[in-house]
């Protein structure tokens, strides 16, 4: 038997679009978030060497905590919050999942983006900016017509190792129970099946790659002032968030999901609940790895 | 311009709003100036700046009890070394830098009470080497001031046109070029279309013609006087070559360590006594006359 007759590739195949999706849409959202709070804070900062210090300094501390550790973090942090916010306001907040996995990435985007658009913005030449000056714009129209504009270059390769960053650390949000291709990796360490993990590391890194390499063409469009590239490479990253969204919604009128914690026996078990159900006829799904470590 | 386009999204994202400044603020001047007796149109009082020499430093005078008057219409070079306090002085007059003593007066009216942002919108300025915005083409550049101003699209691609024709550059081939195809000549036309383009009374010049070769130079100068009378402006200009300063302006000042030391005609200038002025105009003579002496006379000249 050769090794791509294997069965079990089949298998990880078949699971692709929803562990694909999630991670994904993890991915996106907490880049997305990532940038919300970044971009304005660089801005804020350039003429402020004291913020400027204290930021870079903050992203950089972020930086040096492992990827894993801070995922953990999150789950008490937002456990706690939960808890309070349901004695305070009458309503609580599932701290696991999405939520800690978000908030984790999204801090871990931070540095590049960060260290990148001050760079950026500290790049534009003085004469240039006394120029804006002497035309006769504000200070607001002074960063978006020329500021921002020059720096651009710059920036999106900050976001590019950002969005690289966070595809791949993504991957570790599986045991704080937020589905992604880390699945297949962790899954696939519990059961010893190193398909599984080889499938895991392949797609992680293939989406990484993608991904980097259709912002890449934006940055060289911008670069070159290339209408035509910078297009495309947006094209291609709406397409691709587009066909990770579309089957996950299909994929909401699915009966059952069977629920397991990420160790053998569990696996087993919800793959047979998983098979009776549906023989009996109903749809149903699995959700493996459903509490943390 | 899609890049624009980008910078709007963003400025959406940071959720910032917009505050669009719509006054239009044109200081016309159809006929050119006669030269009467006339009220200066820029008139500098006893003005001094210093600046901050950093950490424990002591305070570096750049601009010291300066006082000199601009009649409209005049061209007037500010002729001086590297230090000499003469871009500080051309500066103070649009407030790009705060004078901290002294007044400056536009048209009798003190610059310090007039919003800057303002001010700056009705004074054409002409920067060392250019200034030009690199990501905006040749037809944005130009057009920059009037869109600040609040003009239509159609109004400003006609202006462009006319501006273009002005400094002799050719429309179809140059509207749509960015600054860095553009020789070091064709990029200060452009600054000086970009200068005008709002249709100032008056024009500031920071070394418009420094970095440009000798031909070239002629030429824009040439052009540049020519503007100048056909539009009735009053120009003030940066320069440290005093063989410039001859050959363009009416009257010439020559600062030195933040001084002014003389102004007047060029002849005036030569009946001055400082020593310094005195080499400043001894000089461009002594090149000519050596100049002749060493080119073989043209039997058709």
């Amino acid at each position: 038997m050769s090794v791509f007759s294997d069965p079990r590739w089949s298998e990880a195949l078949a699971h692709l679009p929803d562990y694909l999706g999630n991670h994904v849409r993890v991915s996106v959202t907490a880049l997305a978030l990532g940038l919300l709070v970044s971009l304005p804070l660089a801005i804020l900062s350039r003429h402020r060497p004291i913020m400027r210090g204290a930021l870079l300094g903050l992203a950089s501390i972020v930086q040096t905590v492992p990827g894993l550790a801070l995922l953990a973090l999150f789950y008490p942090l937002l456990l706690a919050l939960a808890a309070l916010s349901l004695s305070w306001f009458g309503f609580g907040f599932s701290a696991f999942g999405f939520l800690p996995a978000v908030l984790a990435l999204a801090l871990y985007s931070m540095l590049p983006v960060l260290r990148n658009t001050i760079t950026g913005l500290q790049g534009v030449e003085p004469a240039i900016l006394e120029a804006a000056q002497g035309v006769g714009m504000t200070e607001r129209q002074s960063l978006f017509m020329v500021e921002l504009p020059l720096a651009l270059p710059v920036m999106m390769a900050g976001i590019r190792t950002a969005a690289v960053w966070v595809i791949g650390t993504a991957t570790l949000s599986t045991p704080i129970g937020q589905t992604s291709l880390g699945n297949y990796i962790f899954a696939g360490l519990q059961t010893q099946n190193w398909v599984f993990v080889l499938f895991g590391c392949l797609a992680a890194a293939v989406l990484a790659l993608a991904v980097d390499q259709l912002l890449a063409l934006i940055e060289i469009g911008i670069r070159e002032r290339s209408r035509l590239r910078a297009a495309l490479g947006g094209i291609g990253i709406a397409a691709l968030v587009a066909a990770t969204l579309v089957p996950s919604m299909a994929r909401w009128q699915s009966g059952y999901i069977v629920g397991a914690k990420t160790f053998a026996e569990q696996y087993v078990l919800s793959a047979l609940i998983s098979q009776r159900l549906r023989a009996a006829g109903f749809s149903a799904s699995s959700r493996e790895g459903l509490a943390p470590m | 311009m899609w890049i624009t386009a980008i910078a709007a999204t963003i400025q959406l994202i940071a959720a910032i709003g917009k505050g669009r400044v719509g006054l239009v603020d044109w200081t016309r001047c159809d006929s050119p100036n006669v030269m009467t007796a006339a009220p200066p149109l820029i008139a500098f009082a006893h003005v001094g700046k210093s600046f901050d020499g950093g950490r424990g430093a002591t305070p570096v005078v750049a601009v010291n009890d300066v006082s000199l008057d601009v009649a409209a219409g005049e061209l007037l070079a500010i002729v001086g070394g590297s230090g000499s306090g003469k871009t500080t002085l051309l500066r103070l007059a649009n407030r790009l830098i705060e004078a901290d003593s002294g007044s400056i007066t536009i048209d009798g009216e003190d610059v310090r009470k007039i919003d800057p942002i303002r001010l700056r919108r009705r004074i054409g300025y002409v920067f060392q080497s250019g200034g030009l915005f690199p990501h905006m083409s040749v037809a944005d550049n130009i057009g920059i001031t009037p869109r600040l101003l609040g003009l239509s699209a159609a109004e400003i691609a006609s202006r462009v046109d006319e501006l273009l024709d002005l400094v002799r550059l050719d429309r179809t081939q140059h509207r749509d070029r960015l600054p860095h195809e553009l020789s070091g000549g064709q990029r200060q036309r452009v600054g000086v279309a970009r200068a005008l383009a709002a249709r100032p009374r008056i024009v500031l010049m920071d070394e418009p013609f420094g970095a440009l070769d000798p031909l070239t130079r002629d030429a824009l100068g040439d052009d540049f006087r020519d503007l100048h009378r056909k539009l009735g402006l009053t120009t003030i200009m940066i320069t440290h070559d005093m063989t410039e300063a001859i050959l363009l302006a009416d009257r010439i000042a020559v600062m030195r360590g933040g001084k002014l030391l003389a102004q007047g005609t060029p002849a005036e200038l030569s009946n001055s006594d400082d020593p310094y002025v005195g080499e400043l105009l001894r000089t461009p003579r002594r090149q000519a006359e050596r100049l002749n002496v060493l080119l073989p006379r043209d039997g058709a000249a």
